[in-house]
């Protein structure tokens, strides 16, 4: 009943993937689990294999590295096995997992683990938020990129950092109408940081390029903006947004109303943290990526030995970071394994560490201006939803602080926030920042929450094999 | 850009919906216009997509009479059943 | 430093009970708690009350706590979502008639807690969800159902009303004694000066007790427990596998057998609380301070259950979790004054009755600390039953605890 492998990566992202390959390089075997139908994540999303690629090109250069990283995995198809379809779902003793494989339960005992099960858009309660048209913009760009169809008619795209801009021009290419690209940020930042910015003139492209369709199919693109609510009677059929100052606290008197069918949220991501948690990895607050990760040294090791952690999952770095990160943590589990003596791994690695130090830089820069920052906090209003899934408001939360509650289990405990369907991820960040604020804390004082086997819902049918 | 797979009708709320292979349930009800996928037990509210990558649980559906499945994590296939999601159902099928 | 009349350790239900009824009393309390309000035993439990499955030297105070109950929520002015189910056991083969005859005609003799019998037609007209083939069941309608954080949360709330401090986040460090009495407490923030001492932490009293030098004959047995979505509301809300009178769960029984199933363990335990989700328990195993769910025991307990409600095997489970509940050395709690400290009051070692006897436990608590007699019997919850009190050297030096 229970298989073993010695390397389990569970995410099968650039992360995953590119762990795969470089433990597979040094002769590991090891088995990527991902929840998808397809290997690549997000920024991967490969389109089904039943559709039928007319024009590569015109896919974009994130379809094209996914598919050329997923098809460097068969070169190694002896060696890495690749199980999607498959939600790792428990932890259960020392290094064995539980996953649900199309339906079926599958226990794996594995030698050494990489978790790099990415991130997911930050939530952002406002009034109006739980309407339906109204969604991440890692909601908008899978449907765009994998499915191809178009979530509206009328966008409005609201949210900070250069994803967005990315969504933006996925969505036009798709044929969207878009109203107004609202950015919380002020672009000014970003011309005192130039000096950095310069050292990925890639990415500083690309950010321009985003711009540049904005301007050409003249989509109004407004700083120092940010979204304060969405209203509709059963879709939403309104966005307002609001002038905002350099805290994102937005400005009285400054609201204006679009007519849209669709908002899309983008405000940064939040690393998926629930399997590192569930398997007792400690954890640290790191304000740059913003949020509580897994600790991990520089192999990329958490604080258990044998899991190692890759990618968004341990600080939102973008798909450059995650790559590089990826192999280092392939070959530290191959050195873990054996397979490497570790003078053979650290001159491996050494390239890779540079390649690291470099993209860092320019990630904490646009971390630092894109950041989210205080007054995201004031739009939510006392009957705004925080916990969609309970249907728990902001009034609920602060009045259970009130009554004494310290920490988020505590508080999940009183008011049932958090004990929905999706375990309290999308409420989760919303309450810590809440909580900090009541209490005056600083962030990192307290959580991160306890998780719970299963990580996400699962059929009790599957205990019964 | 892309070309669809091999279309068929799968039912939605009783009704025939076009739906293309490889495509998820939330994209065939998104490209045929439905949007409200389901309404909450306590305020009663509609709710559809919102994070697009199985991760948030909004978008759930009945499919094939299985309760509370994510739209945008199944994927279609011929005749299946979809209905969206009014009362808290229990059990699904035998 | 601050000072205050007791000190209660555990903020559980023992604990907060007991912190409300002393309140009542006019004495300054404070609560400590080493993390939030029930995150042991008392919140990780079914909520149920289930009088026909009690032994009988605690039909007494369970009877006292069930009729507390009935008014508590009024009280207290809290809704910890009291909801009048009743109890049913019910029956796996039909052999077991005997057994069901027997427990209720005990329970109606010595007790005076009435129970029904239900024929196979009577029950499934009860509930037609349940198994078409459970031969019957015993049914007792004074039995209940409670959300156990809340009735923790509302204890609290209400001795916080009366005047006390409820600490959480704040361990307990070291107990300083003085003279034979008890002097003050250290803790992770500070220390309180004190004449009297509650210790009411379940599975951790004993680490307590060691600050002590007590032997405190209390040990961590663990139970899981499966969470599904909720569920359309059930006619029949709390049910019990008649394991719990085949087996009894005496060690003896769970030493020898041969089945995994009665080696963890495992009997149903089903509760349905106003949020819809089904509670589906239970299990008993000895870890240690191992709170982590188990696949074997979750499949064990998965399996049971659904031999009597088939249903629940189409049900997504949302997260299953562990309690360690306080399991004492003769499977009888403590509830007595320490006679060799003055001022150190024990009241520990529930095991699964916690919240079914935290009002009376909190009740008797304050009559220790006021008047130094109670208003009932409780010898046989006396800590003096045990012969060796006192930690020897080694064991004081040894303590494997979290």
């Amino acid at each position: 009943m229970m298989q073993s492998t010695e390397l389990a990566i569970i995410g099968g992202g650039p992360a995953g993937l590119s762990a795969a390959a470089e433990a597979a390089r040094a002769g590991v075997s090891s088995i990527v689990l991902d929840e998808n139908p397809l290997l690549g994540g997000q920024i991967f999303r490969q389109p089904p294999a039943e559709f039928r690629v007319v024009n590569q090109k015109r896919m974009g250069k994130q379809y094209a590295d996914g598919k050329k990283l997923i098809e460097e995995l068969t070169e190694f198809k002896e060696k890495i096995d690749t199980w999607t379809g498959s939600l790792v779902w428990g932890y259960f003793n020392d290094k064995e997992l539980a996953a649900m494989r199309k339906g079926r339960l599958e226990l794996l005992k594995a030698d050494q683990i990489v978790i790099a099960t990415g991130a997911y858009d930050r939530p952002i309660p406002f009034p109006g938020w739980t309407l339906p048209g109204v969604f991440t913009a890692g909601c908008a760009q899978a449907m765009v990129k994998s499915q191809a169809v178009l979530t509206g008619t009328r966008f409005l795209l609201a949210g900070s950092g250069p994803l967005q801009l990315a969504v933006a021009h996925q969505l036009l290419k798709g044929g969207a109408k878009l109203v107004a690209v609202v950015e919380a940020a002020s672009m000014i930042g970003l011309w005192r940081r130039l000096p950095t910015l310069l050292k990925q003139p890639g990415l500083l492209w690309d950010g321009f390029r985003y711009l540049a369709t904005l301007k050409l199919h003249r989509v109004p693109f407004m700083q120092s903006h940010i979204i304060v609510g969405a209203s509709g009677s059963e879709e939403v059929e309104e966005a307002v947004i609001a002038a905002a100052d350099e805290n994102w606290q937005p400005i009285p008197d400054t609201e204006q109303t679009f007519d849209v069918d669709a908002i899309c949220l983008g405000y940064g991501l939040v690393p998926n943290t629930d399997l590192t948690r569930l398997c007792g990895c400690a954890h640290d607050y790191d304000p740059d990526p913003g949020g509580w990760v897994p600790k991990r040294d520089e192999h990329m090791e958490t604080t258990v030995r044998g899991i190692f952690v890759a990618g968004d999952a341990c600080g939102i770095g973008g798909v450059r970071v995650a790559l590089e990160q990826g192999k280092l943590a392939g070959i530290y589990a191959a050195c873990n394994l054996g397979h490497l003596d570790e003078a053979t791994a650290d001159k491996l690695a050494r390239p890779i560490r540079r390649k690291l130090n470099k993209l860092q830089s320019f990630q904490s820069v646009i971390a630092d201006l894109f950041s989210v920052r205080s007054g995201i906090h004031s739009l939510p209003e006392k009957d705004t939803l925080i916990c969609r899934c309970e249907e728990i408001c902001l009034d609920d939360i602060r009045k259970a602080i009130a009554s004494g509650a310290l920490h988020p289990d505590d508080i999940k405990r009183r008011t049932r926030a958090g004990m929905g369907y999706c375990q309290g991820r999308i409420c989760g960040p919303t309450i810590l920042r809440i909580a900090e604020r009541q209490l005056s804390l600083r962030p990192g004082d307290i959580g991160p929450g306890r998780a719970r086997s299963p990580v996400k819902p699962v059929p009790m049918s599957i205990l019964f094999e | 850009m892309v070309e669809r797979g091999a279309p068929f009708q799968i039912d939605v709320d009783g009704q025939p919906i076009l739906a293309y292979a490889g495509e998820t349930v939330a994209a065939a009800l998104f490209a045929n216009g439905k949007r409200i996928l389901r309404y909450t037990s306590k305020r009663r509210e509609p709710r559809s997509l919102y994070c697009g990558i199985g991760v948030c649980y909004d978008c759930l559906v009945t499919v094939d009479g299985l309760p509370n499945q994510r739209a945008c994590m199944t994927q279609v296939k011929p005749g299946l059943v979809v209905r969206t999601q009014r009362v808290v159902e229990f059990g699904g099928r035998q | 430093m601050n000072s205050t009349d007791v000190v209660v350790i555990g903020g559980g239900a023992i604990g907060a009970s007991a912190s409300y009824y002393l309140s009542k009393e006019g004495l300054r309390v404070t609560l400590l708690e080493r993390r939030e309000l029930a995150s042991e035993a008392s919140g990780a439990n079914m909520g149920g009350f289930p009088s026909q499955v009690m032994s009988d030297e605690v039909m007494q105070l369970a009877g006292q706590s069930a009729r507390m109950y009935q008014t508590l929520g009024a009280e207290l002015g809290y809704d910890f979502e009291f909801d009048p189910t009743g109890s049913y056991i019910l029956m796996d083969k039909a052999d077991q008639w005997r057994r069901l005859e027997e427990n209720a005609e005990r329970l109606w003799h010595r007790h005076g807690v009435k129970v029904e019998l239900l024929n196979e037609r009577e029950l499934r007209e009860a509930d037609a969800d349940l198994a078409p083939d459970i031969p019957g069941a015993s049914y007792c309608p004074d039995d209940f159902t409670v959300n156990p954080t809340k009735v923790v949360l509302s204890f609290a709330q209400a001795a916080e009303r009366l005047g006390a401090e409820i600490r959480t986040f704040t361990e307990v460090e070291k107990i300083c004694v003085e003279n034979g009495s008890v002097k003050s407490v250290i803790t992770s923030r500070g220390e309180i000066r004190t004449g009297f001492i509650v210790i009411a932490a379940g599975a951790w009293s004993p680490n307590v007790g060691r600050m002590l030098r007590l032997r405190i004959p209390v040990r961590p047995r663990r139970g899981q427990l499966i969470v599904t979505e909720a569920c359309s509301r059930a006619r029949i809300r709390y049910m019990l596998d008649i394991d719990y009178l085949v087996t009894g769960y005496d060690l003896e029984a769970v030493k020898t057998a041969e089945d995994p199933r009665v080696k963890l363990g495992v009997a149903t335990v089903l509760t349905q609380p106003p949020s819809g989700n089904w509670l589906v328990g239970s299990s008993r195993d000895f870890p240690g301070y191992d709170k982590r769910t188990t696949i074997e025991t979750l499949r064990l307990i998965a399996r049971r259950a659904t031999r009597f409600l088939p249903k629940l095997k189409y049900t997504n489970i949302i997260r299953t979790f562990a309690g360690l509940r306080p399991f004492c050395e003769d499977d009888h709690f403590i509830i007595d004054k320490v006679e060799e400290i003055n001022g150190l009051v024990l009241a520990t070692g529930h095991h699964g009755e916690g919240i079914a006897l935290a009002p009376s436990t909190g009740k008797l608590v304050a009559e220790l600390v006021t008047k130094s007699h109670t208003s009932c019997s409780i010898e046989q919850f006396s800590y003096y039953r045990f012969r060796d009190r006192e930690l020897t050297e080694r064991e004081m030096g040894t303590g494997t605890t979290s």
